[in-house]
């Protein structure tokens, strides 16, 4: 038999089957259009409106909490909802709200998270989508910022503690020996039993005082060669200076003269000679004419010796090296005297301020973080209704008119299934296999058609 | 079916596809010069429509077919006289029981009167009773070569399916198979026979095979039957 014959034979059989059972297909399909009827004309209407939101992801840095937040189940999480029921005074359950409404996640390269609601009133589907919308909005701008917030807060504290102990260490230490616990290197110290710094330490007070002093004494006789040496250079310049001042020279040379006649008027002639008191006189007038003189040259500024400048300079620096040398002695001294008398130990307040340091760096960098993480999340990580939702017009399922077309549809295709399932369950011989079943032979030919 | 008078029986009015199906099984199945006996199970199942249909379409095919009433039991056979078929529709002799000779034909018997049936024609479809209610019937099947069995489509099922079956398995007699038949076709075919003019012969109706034999009773009482009929006795 070829397949159009099948067919046609498949056709033929279901003919007969509804032409036998023609009581029930007509029983089948006027019950079944009757509760058709009934079902179309007083089955609730509903509607669905839905609102769009922009999901833009914050996450850009090295925070993983950042990435893909689960919007679907924020929008309709408990918090939301009930936000969302208050402000616009719904008065349907929160798990019947929850039944209804529908946040469907972004596809796959996109952004876009659609909240839908069903209701049977299309305005209330419109008015409560757009309710949670901005409710997502609010909540999840809050959650972005919030548990930075309190990061933050938490961190701050916490800097703000090591700082404070930092500061306490060098209030304890002082500001001379400061500069000792910065340059030491906490892990190179060697500690005792009893955590103390032991005699090996170099960077111990008592070695730094005895190195201390060593420079002070350096220092000191470093001072004394350049005061030499300023002075010496100090002389040699004053005697360039004047050997080129003519005035002075002039002068040197008449208070010269005037001396000698001076000594060999007193040699030769009594005190009360008019001469001599007039020559002494002249020769006083003269020497302070040579020391104005000299005293004018000397700060003239064509003075100027750098050499001597110099010498003065190296001087001075020597002389407040030495200074600090004495001061960072003498503080060393006071600490020493107090670690004896306290037990304080310089290693210890050393490890401790090294570890405080390391802890305000961490978390320095810990803030830079949360701040550029906060930043991104006010900045970029948000949600913002871009579409919504107005009055639904739209219905869910069919309309009437294809609802009716699909149940008159759904009623033949059950009427006539109903006359098979009658032959089906009907024992009697129809088909040629029922034949070859029970006597476990071949059927030749059908004549005639099977009714 | 042109009987000697010019009268015709008109073949059942059955899908000729399924019958030619029917007979190229046969020819196919088993040899020339063969009998092949239909029965069924119950009455009714549309017995007498086999076996016609299947004997007109081998006469149809230019095979010398005969078909042979042995819906009632009886020991002589007669050919009707004078039933001639154009060349188109093929030879076809029919064989009906002579009126009274009730006893049945028994194994020997039987097997005698098929041979000579086999002798005499290409293929004999004997178109007997329910194998269950006939022991001529059992006699034939286990003598024949093949057995068709006939079921009419939209009865139930019974307990003499099963027992026809169990009797032929122990007969051994050869089943080839199974011939479905519509309530409809069987009921036009009778119908026909009962009422039809065109079945008619002298004035006498004929109610094909099922009342072949009343048929054949009202033509002797009418018209001497031809001596070279009987097959079996004088």
């Amino acid at each position: 038999m070829t397949n159009g014959n099948f067919g046609a034979a498949r056709v033929t059989e279901v003919y007969d089957s509804i032409r036998r059972n023609a009581v029930l297909v007509a029983a089948v399909f006027v019950v079944m259009l009757a509760a058709s009827a009934a079902y179309v004309r007083f089955a609730p209407r509903q509607y669905v409106a839905g609102a769009n939101v922009l999901v833009v992801n914050g996450n850009t840095r090295d925070d993983p909490t950042l990435s893909s937040p689960d919007l679907p189940s924020i929008a309709t999480s408990t918090v939301v909802l009930e936000h969302a029921r208050a402000d616009i005074k719904l008065d349907v359950p929160l798990q019947e709200m929850k039944r209804r409404l529908t946040a469907k996640p972004p596809p796959f390269k996109s952004s876009i998270l659609r909240i839908q609601y069903t209701d049977s009133d299309g305005a209330r589907a419109a008015l409560v989508a757009n309710a949670v919308a901005d409710e997502l909005a609010n909540y999840y701008r809050d959650i972005s910022k919030s548990r930075y917030d309190a990061d933050l807060a938490g961190l701050n504290a916490e800097l703000r503690k090591q700082s404070d102990r930092i500061r306490e260490i060098d209030r304890e230490v002082g500001p001379n020996l400061r500069s000792l616990l910065e340059t030491g290197d906490a892990r190179s110290a060697t500690l005792d039993g009893g955590g103390n710094a032991n005699g090996n330490d170099p960077q111990s007070p008592a070695r730094e005082r005895q190195l201390a002093k060593a420079t002070l004494q350096g220092d000191e006789a470093r001072l004394d060669a350049l005061r030499i040496d300023a002075q010496t250079k100090s002389a040699i310049a004053r005697k360039d200076i004047l050997e080129k001042d003519a005035l002075y020279q002039s002068l040197t040379a008449a208070v010269a003269t005037d001396s000698a006649t001076l000594a060999r008027y007193r040699a030769l002639y009594q005190p009360d000679f008019p001469g001599l008191i007039e020559l002494e006189r002249k020769v006083a007038n003269l020497n302070a004419a040579v020391a104005a003189e000299e005293q004018r040259a000397l700060t003239s500024s064509d003075a100027f010796s750098p050499t001597l400048l110099a010498a003065q300079g190296e001087e001075r620096k020597a002389e407040a090296v030495v200074e600090a040398d004495r001061a960072r002695l003498a503080a060393l001294d006071q600490f020493v005297v107090k670690e004896r008398a306290h037990g304080t130990s310089f290693a210890s307040l050393r490890l401790e301020r090294d570890a405080a340091k390391e802890n305000y760096l961490a978390i320095s960098a810990r803030i830079a973080a949360a701040l550029a993480n906060r930043a991104d999340a006010l900045s970029l990580g948000s949600v913002v209704v871009v579409d919504r939702a107005i009055d639904s017009e739209t219905q869910i399922g069919l309309s009437r008119r294809l609802l009716s077309i699909v149940l008159a549809l759904l009623i033949l295709a059950a009427s006539i299934g109903s006359a098979l399932l009658a032959d089906l369950l009907n024992p009697r011989l129809r088909r040629a296999g029922q034949i070859e079943t029970l006597y476990g032979k071949p059927v030749i030919a059908t004549l005639g058609n099977a009714k | 079916m042109n009987l000697a008078d010019g009268s015709k029986i008109a073949p059942p009015d059955v899908a000729k596809s399924e019958v030619q199906l029917l007979r190229a099984f046969v020819e196919r199945a088993i040899p020339a010069r063969s009998v092949v006996l239909v029965t069924s199970a119950l009455g009714g199942d549309g017995k007498s429509l086999t076996a016609y249909s299947l004997a007109d379409c081998l006469a149809r095919s230019g095979r010398r077919t005969a078909i042979v009433d042995a819906t009632t039991e009886s020991q002589h056979y007669v050919r009707l006289p004078n039933t001639q078929r154009s060349e188109q529709d093929g030879e076809l002799a029919v064989y009906v029981p002579a009126p009274k000779a009730k006893t049945p034909l028994y194994r020997e018997a039987a097997s005698r009167f098929v041979e000579t049936l086999r002798s005499a024609h290409e293929f004999t479809i004997i178109d007997s009773a329910a194998l269950l209610q006939s022991e001529m019937a059992m006699a034939l099947a286990e003598t024949v070569d093949g057995v068709l069995l006939s079921v009419r489509l939209g009865r139930a099922p019974a307990e003499d399916d099963e027992q026809t079956l169990r009797m032929l398995e122990r007969s051994a007699g050869n089943v080839l198979g199974v011939v479905a038949a519509s309530a409809e076709a069987i009921e036009e075919f009778e119908g026909r026979g009962a009422g039809a003019k065109s079945g008619s012969l002298n004035g006498i109706s004929l109610s094909w095979m099922g009342s072949m034999r009343e048929a054949f009773a009202g033509l002797f009482a009418h018209l001497r039957p031809a001596g070279s009929a009987s097959l079996l006795r004088p």
